[in-house]
């Protein structure tokens, strides 16, 4: 039996899994499960080269999989139900996650809520002080934050630095980076209802350039070697990070450095972006034992713990999510910001809307990268994203 | 040391087969084990937009897909030493990195003209950097290593090619043997879809006397075929993209981004176009291989070919197996849809009705006023048998003015409420005959009715008992409509003025 699991910036989520896997084999010797990372995309293509050719491209019986690429899948027969294999699957989890991910009470459930990441802005407190007096204050809105990154970069004399760090693995930007501040802005993908693509909207395509005048201004490096584990912040190359994971303690020589969160700076409306991963059965796997033993096994919230936990992300039951809040001093503004969390919809239309404006967005951030950055290419390749999405819109 | 590195060949050599992640993924771990890395990471440059793109990492004990791009600065220490084939070691926060720039097409390994891999090793900070020593035998391994990368290529390219070849052979198959209509165009579409995996595939045909492109059938990536008669478009200029592709006034080629991922495919038979197959990889995103491309448009003339003769055996079946005069089908396509229909009454358990229909006195009809007269009867009566069927019910001209009609799915009692609705209608036709009496002429039907599955369990047994009840009305005087279980008094109506023969009822036509 083989999962397929997404690949992360943080490689110690591939060192859970294995140790979850090997913990998995100790209580069930029988099954024996492997597994292997793909990136967003590869994911996405071995998902299709499954659709197309089941026997040539066989897919893994397990599959961790984006929140929002669930209904897509599901409608296009790749995904098993599973309310008749999984217990009460409504009642695990809290309303947040509930009411984007799963269907209303006796639906069918395709995917399973795995782990999810609260997106806010983590900052290094020893560096912030030297800048600003309160940072939270000062950090609240988008046009603090590009106050407080200004101040930074003039204060620090390093050849390579960058106020914030680029979260984006790929060192582009991506869909997922800049819907806070299209959310924050007021836009969206789509319009309400789901009827139309919205992405050449105002207020959206403000959004995007918030997020993309960060590197503009030379506050964010694009395309750099990747530093994440080792890195910009522990260097001190970068003191600012989005981030959707726990806040973590780095180490600066003989130091340790605390990072701080804040809420997602607000550029016009407070925003609490939360992205979720599910894990689905394949439907090629349905009424095999194997993969429906290891789902519920990693649902168990003792395995939820131990694997979010590894990697600093937050579990998505209930019981396990609320131990997380309360193990961290800052439990009490992630509960806040759980009140109001936004997650991406699930529109069969939304995965293809995300991939081919992560292909926008990126060739848009390599022209930044290049000092040659223009708004209208931007804009320019939006109308066409839009004509093709209303077209799906309108077929699937 | 020599041992181990024919260990090392013997492993790749096996990998090779497996495909490039399978050889990278072993190179990755036999550099980290031989140099003690904590990292290594397998990348392609990508020289359109200047990057090093990562393809494989190893960490952890585990090799896995990750995602790194980094810009290729000419200006650059990296940058530069990577375009000329140098290896480059550089002291990072937290790590160091030696990156091992190789060819991934020549022999020796060493980077060439065209495509290139690097390899990139990496030290956590604390640990020691990379010494020149060091640097050169790492280079040497990764290059003496990737010679046999070729082979992996090589191996996904025969993988390609077979694949190919078992696509011209069974698409040449199936564009040869499509013979009936519906499900030929499943067939073509659904051999398209299987064989070039396109997100979607639709078949639209020019319907030349309504002067309109019509949707034929649409397959979706799994290969599920469905109609989409629905759509239909005016075969104008400025209609529709896809008018304006078929007229010759557009290429399709109306947005870069779908011309990577849509196919117009006008299809043409001795110059006139008869329709358009589109292909589309919207949904998925996929670019259409340039190489299923060509393949796709050098079947486009085996295709139209195909469709065509689909369509011309679907007017010579139409012509064999259907009656002229009355449009019904004949006696053998009726037989055949018969023993299914009833194989699946059995199978649903669901009652079946047969009716045997006989226009009265038809002989007399033909013989008082001429077979002309006798076709127009037969003419109008089937066109009220057909525009009072539904789609399931199947009528059949069983010979002479004998007309069977299958009702599936009926009851007795629903029967002989729809032969009554039919003996209404036919009773109410006006025949016109110039040279009678009247000028016009009126027909009156005999209707024998046998029901699965309370009158008989076969279809022999359901035609025989059909035909009996039949000839039970015959004997009674003509001109009703009976159930095999009725007897003749109780299904008899109180006045059947039109149940005589033509002659007695308006005289002879002589008479005029």
């Amino acid at each position: 039996m083989k999962i397929w699991i997404l690949s992360d910036y943080d490689s110690r989520k591939n060192l859970a899994v294995k140790n979850l896997l090997a913990r998995f084999h100790a209580e069930f010797p029988g099954h024996k499960a492997e597994f292997e990372v793909l990136t967003r995309r590869s994911l996405w293509d071995a998902l299709f080269a499954h659709l197309r050719d089941p026997k040539g491209s066989p897919a893994a019986g397990l599959i961790e999989l984006p929140q929002s690429w669930t209904p897509l899948f599901a409608k296009l027969g790749l995904l098993s139900d599973l309310s008749g294999l999984i217990e009460g699957p409504a009642a695990r989890y809290p309303d947040f996650i509930r009411r984007t991910c799963l269907p209303a009470e006796g639906g069918s459930v395709y995917a399973m809520p795995w782990w999810a990441e609260i997106v806010c802005l983590h900052y290094r407190a020893d560096s912030l002080k030297k800048v600003s007096k309160d940072p939270q204050a000062d950090l609240a809105s988008w046009d603090g934050l590009l106050k407080t990154c200004a101040a930074l970069k003039s204060a620090c004399r390093k050849k390579d630095y960058y106020p914030v760090e680029n979260s984006n693995p790929s060192g582009a930007v991506s869909a997922v980076d800049v819907l806070p501040c299209v959310w924050g802005r007021g836009g969206d993908l789509f319009s309400e209802g789901f009827s139309r693509c919205a992405v050449t909207r105002d207020e959206t395509v403000r959004g995007m350039e918030d997020y993309l005048s960060l590197a503009a201004r030379g506050y964010m490096p694009l395309f750099e070697e990747n530093f994440h584990e080792s890195g910009f912040l522990v260097s001190g190359l970068s003191d600012l990070v989005f981030s959707g994971r726990q806040p973590i303690q780095v180490r600066s020589g003989s130091r340790a450095v605390h990072m701080r969160p804040v809420p997602y700076p607000s550029s016009g409306r407070p925003v609490s972006p939360c992205f979720v991963n599910s894990l689905a059965l394949c439907s090629c796997a349905a009424g095999e034992e194997a993969p429906v033993e290891l789902l519920k096994w990693l649902l168990d919230p003792r395995q939820a713990r131990y694997f979010t936990g590894a990697f600093g992300a937050f579990p998505c039951h209930r019981q396990p999510l609320e131990d997380a809040l309360d193990s961290t001093r800052h439990g009490a503004m992630y509960r806040k910001l759980l009140e109001n969390a936004r997650l991406r919809p699930g529109v069969t239309a939304y995965p293809t809307c995300e991939i081919l404006l992560d292909s926008a967005l990126a060739a848009a951030a390599l022209r930044s990268a290049e000092g040659d950055y223009d708004g209208d290419d931007l804009r320019r390749e939006l109308i066409k994203l839009q004509g093709e999405i209303d077209y799906l819109l309108s077929i699937y | 040391m020599k041992k181990k590195e024919h260990d090392i060949y013997e492993e790749l050599e096996k990998a090779v087969l497996t495909g490039p992640n399978a050889f990278f993924g072993h190179l990755l771990r036999e550099l980290a084990a031989a140099y003690s890395l904590d990292g290594v990471c397998f990348f392609e440059p990508d020289l359109k937009r200047s990057l090093l793109s990562l393809r494989l990492r190893y960490k952890h004990g585990l090799v896995f897909e990750h995602e790194e791009n980094i810009r290729l600065d000419q200006a650059s220490p990296l940058g530069q030493a990577i375009l000329r084939g140098r290896s480059h070691a550089a002291r990072l926060p937290g790590m160091h990195h030696l990156y091992i720039p190789f060819s991934l097409e020549g022999q020796s390994g060493a980077p060439g003209p065209h495509r290139t891999g690097v390899i990139r090793a990496e030290r956590l900070h604390g640990k020691r950097g990379f010494r020149d020593r060091e640097r050169q035998g790492a280079l040497s391994m990764v290059r003496s290593l990737v010679r046999h990368y070729y082979r992996a290529e090589y191996a996904e390219l025969v993988r390609r090619h077979e694949r190919g070849m078992a696509a011209v052979a069974e698409l040449t198959e199936i564009f040869a043997t499509s013979i009936r209509v519906r499900e030929s165009f499943k067939h073509i579409l659904t051999g398209v879809q299987k064989y070039f995996g396109f997100d979607r595939v639709r078949l639209y045909l020019i319907d030349k006397g309504a002067n309109k492109l019509k949707g034929e059938y649409s397959a979706d990536i799994r290969g599920q075929v469905k109609s989409i008669s629905y759509d239909e478009i005016p075969l104008e200029p400025g209609a529709h993209r896809f008018a304006d592709i078929v007229l010759g006034k557009s290429t399709g080629a109306f947005m870069d981004r779908y011309r990577e991922c849509v196919l117009y495919l006008p299809l043409v038979v001795q110059g006139a176009t008869i329709g358009l197959l589109i292909v589309d990889n919207i949904l998925s995103q996929h670019k259409i291989d340039p190489d299923d491309l060509a393949m796709l448009k050098s079947f486009a003339g085996q295709i139209a070919l195909a469709v065509d003769n689909v369509k011309l055996f679907d007017k010579v079946e139409e012509l064999s197996l259907h009656d002229e005069l009355t449009k019904l089908p004949l006696r053998r396509y009726f037989m055949q849809r018969f023993q299914e229909e009833f194989y699946r009454a059995e199978r649903s358990r669901k009652p079946m009705a047969l009716v045997w229909i006989d226009l009265d006195y038809f002989k007399e009809i033909n013989d008082t006023y001429g077979h002309q007269i006798g076709d127009k009867v037969l003419k109008e009566v089937g066109r009220v048998i057909l525009s009072n069927l539904r789609k399931i019910d199947f009528p059949c001209r069983y010979g002479g003015d004998e007309i069977l009609i299958l009702l599936p799915e009926t009851t007795a009692l629903d029967a002989k409420k729809l032969c009554e609705r039919l003996a209404a209608e036919i009773r109410d036709l006006k025949i016109p005959v110039p040279f009678s009496r009247n000028r016009e002429l009126q027909v009156s039907l005999s209707v024998g009715i046998s029901v699965f599955p309370q009158d008989a369990s076969s279809t022999d047994e359901l035609l025989r008992k059909a035909d009996e009840t039949l000839y039970r009305v015959k004997s009674a005087g003509r001109g009703f409509i009976m159930l095999y279980d009725e007897k003749a008094a109780e299904a008899q109506p109180p006045a059947r003025d039109c149940a005589c023969p033509p002659a007695e009822k308006e005289g002879s036509p002589d008479a005029k």
